[in-house]
């Protein structure tokens, strides 16, 4: 039975997979009538490239002009692969301030915040006591003094050495302030 | 987020492969050397303009024959509604003729066969064109033309069957 005409077309493109084309060619070799229209798409397959086109190469000339006249391409990139030049010492500078800060940083979280204080009852108190108390918690440190040494006289002497946080904001100071405006 | 990107080695080498191809398929859709100028012209700069470069020319020849064919179906449907009014105008005044001269002498400076092919309708010429003059595939063009890979087996055939009839008819 003779393939139909699409088919017989797909078969003349190479369009038909195995193994169908393989089957319509042992056909068309025992039939005339297929012969026949294969023989036709060939001839109208070479009429169409047996004529000549118009020669492209002025055109594209003027195209090549037109680009030239054109602004530069502007390409769309993420803000993540987005590329930026820093020169080389900007950046050698700003990758050991990084490390600095990150250094400190890991420092300042692994320093121990308890800071020993002394306690002396006083002003002829004959006992000093020795109290490692953490600086963010004064305002409970004082509170507890003024429940059990409520008649005595207390000096409290901090810590000699001064001590900052990673803003380089005085921690006391800063304690200080947070107390008397909870107050 | 833009970066400039500067007309580079890469783009002069994708309009330098695929112009040939491009314009050979503008010429043989609209069978206007010109028109196929023009819209060749027009694809290289979108393509140009496009923020994103395709990844290689298989891809950048599919995007631009797509734009062509876009373009081309426009301009199909123009003519046809020009023809139209311009029939209507004919049939009222007889005598009216819109640069007829001009005309003639286009119709005769092209070939027998692109005369042959600007006789089939738009859907059947565009298959036939980009199958014989594009080299693509019945995937490829169905792709391009949004359709399925069975009616491009069915256009190519009547375009075939039509396009011999037209030749057979004319050649008498």
């Amino acid at each position: 039975m003779c393939p139909d005409n699409e088919t017989l077309s797909a078969y003349f493109d190479n369009e038909i997979p195995s193994p169908w084309n393989k089957r319509i060619a042992d056909h068309i070799a025992e039939c005339a009538s297929c012969q026949k229209r294969l023989r036709q798409f060939e001839t109208i397959k070479n009429y169409l490239h047996e004529d000549r086109e118009p020669s492209f190469e002025s055109s594209l000339e003027q195209l090549e002009i037109r680009l030239a006249g054109l602004k530069p391409r502007t390409e769309r990139v993420s803000l993540w692969k987005r590329r930026v030049a820093v020169p080389l010492p900007a950046a050698v500078i700003a990758a050991i301030c990084i490390m600095i800060l990150g250094i400190s940083l890991i420092f300042s979280l692994t320093r121990s915040n308890l800071r020993t204080m002394s306690i002396r009852r006083g002003p002829s108190g004959t006992t000093e006591v020795q109290v490692a108390a953490p600086i963010e918690d004064l305002e409970l440190l004082l509170k507890s003094l003024d429940t059990y040494y409520l008649k005595q006289e207390i000096i409290i002497t901090l810590p000699e050495d001064s001590l900052f946080n990673i803003t380089g904001e005085a921690m006391m100071f800063r304690e200080a302030e947070f107390s008397r405006k909870r107050e | 987020m833009m970066q400039i990107v500067k007309p580079d080695f890469e783009f002069k080498k994708v309009y330098e492969t695929l112009y040939p191809v491009i314009f050979r398929v503008a010429y043989r859709v609209t069978g206007d050397r010109a028109l196929a100028e023009d819209l060749s012209h027009e694809a290289f700069i979108k393509y140009y303009e496009r923020r994103n470069p395709l990844p290689d020319l298989k891809q950048t020849k599919y995007w631009l024959i797509r734009v062509v064919k876009n373009i081309a179906l426009n301009y199909e449907k123009k003519k046809l509604r020009e023809k139209k009014a311009y029939d209507k105008l004919q049939f009222k005044y007889p005598h009216f003729t819109q640069s007829g001269e001009a005309e003639f002498i286009k119709e005769e400076t092209k070939s027998f066969v692109q005369k042959a092919l600007n006789k089939l309708p738009y859907n059947l010429r565009i298959v036939l064109v980009l199958k014989e003059y594009a080299g693509l595939n019945y995937k490829e063009i169905g792709s391009i033309l949004g359709i399925r890979e069975g009616n491009v087996k069915i256009r190519v055939f009547r375009a075939r069957e039509r396009l011999g009839k037209i030749i057979d008819s004319d050649a008498i």
